[in-house]
């Protein structure tokens, strides 16, 4: 009877831990869209460039996640810029006009894509969290990255260091790791 | 002497380990992806949030659960657990957890289809084999249907919005469908989304069906496969009806798609599911 009184108690305390680990994730998936720390630090890359917010959505009914818009002095359109979650596809709404007749540019920790590509998606964000478990990344793990939609005749922004979106020290300074 | 103190204190742990019964272990089990699929609808670890995720958790879910509860108790296993029941145990920990952590989403279905193949190379004992259907059937719900709706998604929302605007000019009416676009007579436009799919409803009503299966041991022959159409039919067909209701006018698209008519459709829906799992036991049994 002792040993089973036992093993319920290391049940509930791994029930614990799975709920902690569980709850950790959930938070991982919503930082960039509660958190919104990302949403600051990309606004001031922007600002750093002379552009100026135009809009921005805490939730953008086409994407499910937080978007804005920007425009620098050079381009006539404004650029907007769409958190997004890993996923298998882009949402419905890039792949459908007026979106997916535009250049996009997908940002990720440090790397930049043309095109989804979720494969490659995946394994940085796989890559990125197994690091910072040894604490071998600069980055914090996240689920989210970064969709740029270009405006026609306006270039890519290649002056714009994204990786800043995601580095540990950028998000502490403005108190959003957690 | 420290040596032998070591090895007795080894030994008196491992003894604890030896007397756990095999039962103990899986519903140890259960309650761990119990736990897990409940805390991935919450933010915060405190008794009411969660209290409240329970209560809002889907009730085939808390269903599927309960009927491997009541499988494994039925058949309770009191002979001690092997070092595979706790490899098994151990592996589930370690992927809901260290995967977890990764921020994959995907792990509570991976240990739930882990485990389908494990009871089911045990199914010559009574109840491993309705355990393994309800272990699959959860897997289908938060595994393979996702991903597949995820590869899928375009074309099956294409079909469906085909499938709608077929349904209501057999009915008279004048509907026309444009890729994942309705258009109604009366100039309503409605773009389907993924979370308007009936596919959704589809894995929940093979989860329910599953369990009832399951909860009375019944396991799966030809006419379910019947059933299962059956059912797979008439959830369409509602979704159909439903999403061709919100077409006439703004109000009704209120009304139908997140007004009243939501909670009659999600009821229907519900005693639909119920009604035709419970049919096939009582068809059954009556053969």
């Amino acid at each position: 009877m002792i040993h089973r009184g036992i093993w319920i108690i290391i049940v509930i305390a791994l029930s614990i831990l799975t709920i902690d680990t569980r709850i950790q994730a959930n938070a991982l998936g919503n930082r960039v869209s509660n958190g919104s720390q990302y949403y600051v630090t990309y606004k001031k890359l922007f600002e750093d460039i002379g552009a100026e917010e135009v809009s921005s959505l805490d939730r953008d009914k086409r994407t499910g996640y937080r978007s804005a818009a920007f425009k620098t002095k050079i381009c006539g359109a404004p650029y907007q810029i769409f958190e997004q979650g890993v996923v298998y596809s882009l949402p419905h709404a890039m792949l459908t006009p007026p979106l997916n007749s535009q250049k996009m540019q997908i940002m990720y920790y440090d790397k930049i894509w043309d095109e989804w590509d979720h494969v490659g998606n995946t394994l940085l964000t796989l890559k990125v969290s197994l690091a910072s478990i040894f604490k071998l990344t600069r980055f914090q793990p996240s689920r989210k990255l970064l969709i740029l939609i270009i405006p026609d005749n306006c270039s890519a922004l290649n002056e714009i260091d994204w990786s800043k979106v995601w580095l540990i020290d950028t998000l502490e300074n403005e108190g959003g790791a957690s | 002497m420290t040596s032998s103190l070591s090895k007795e204190s080894g030994s008196k742990y491992a003894s604890l380990f030896l007397r756990i019964s095999r039962s103990d272990v899986h519903l140890g089990l259960l309650i761990l992806i119990l736990c897990s699929s409940i805390a991935s609808r919450i933010d915060d670890f405190t008794l009411i949030p969660f209290a409240i995720a329970l209560i809002n958790t889907n009730l085939f879910l808390l269903f599927a659960f309960f009927v491997i509860f009541h499988l494994i108790c039925a058949d309770y296993d009191n002979r001690r657990a092997t070092i595979v029941d706790y490899g098994v145990f151990v592996l589930s920990l370690l992927s809901l957890n260290l995967v977890g952590k990764m921020g994959v989403t995907h792990d509570v279905g991976l240990v739930t289809a882990g485990l389908a193949v494990w009871f089911w190379r045990q199914r010559k004992s009574e109840n491993a084999r309705y355990i393994a259907l309800v272990w699959f059937a959860l897997s289908l719900n938060v595994l393979i249907a996702p991903l597949f709706f995820q590869v899928f998604k375009s074309f099956i929302l294409v079909a469906e919005v085909d499938l709608i605007a077929y349904i209501w000019n057999l009915l008279g009416y004048n509907v026309w469908a444009d890729g994942q676009l309705l258009t109604s007579a009366s100039g309503v436009k409605l773009r389907m989304i993924g979370a308007c799919s009936v596919f959704t409803n589809l894995s929940f009503g093979f989860l329910c069906y599953a369990s009832v299966k399951a909860f009375n041991r019944q396991s799966f022959s030809f006419p379910d496969m019947l059933f299962v159409a059956v059912l797979i039919a008439l959830l369409a067909l509602g979704n159909a009806i439903r999403i061709g209701l919100m077409l006439p006018s703004y109000e009704a698209y209120v009304y139908w798609h997140h007004g009243s008519g939501e909670t009659i459709f999600g009821a229907a829906q519900f005693i639909t599911i119920i009604a035709i799992s419970f049919s096939s036991v009582w068809v059954r049994r009556a053969i």
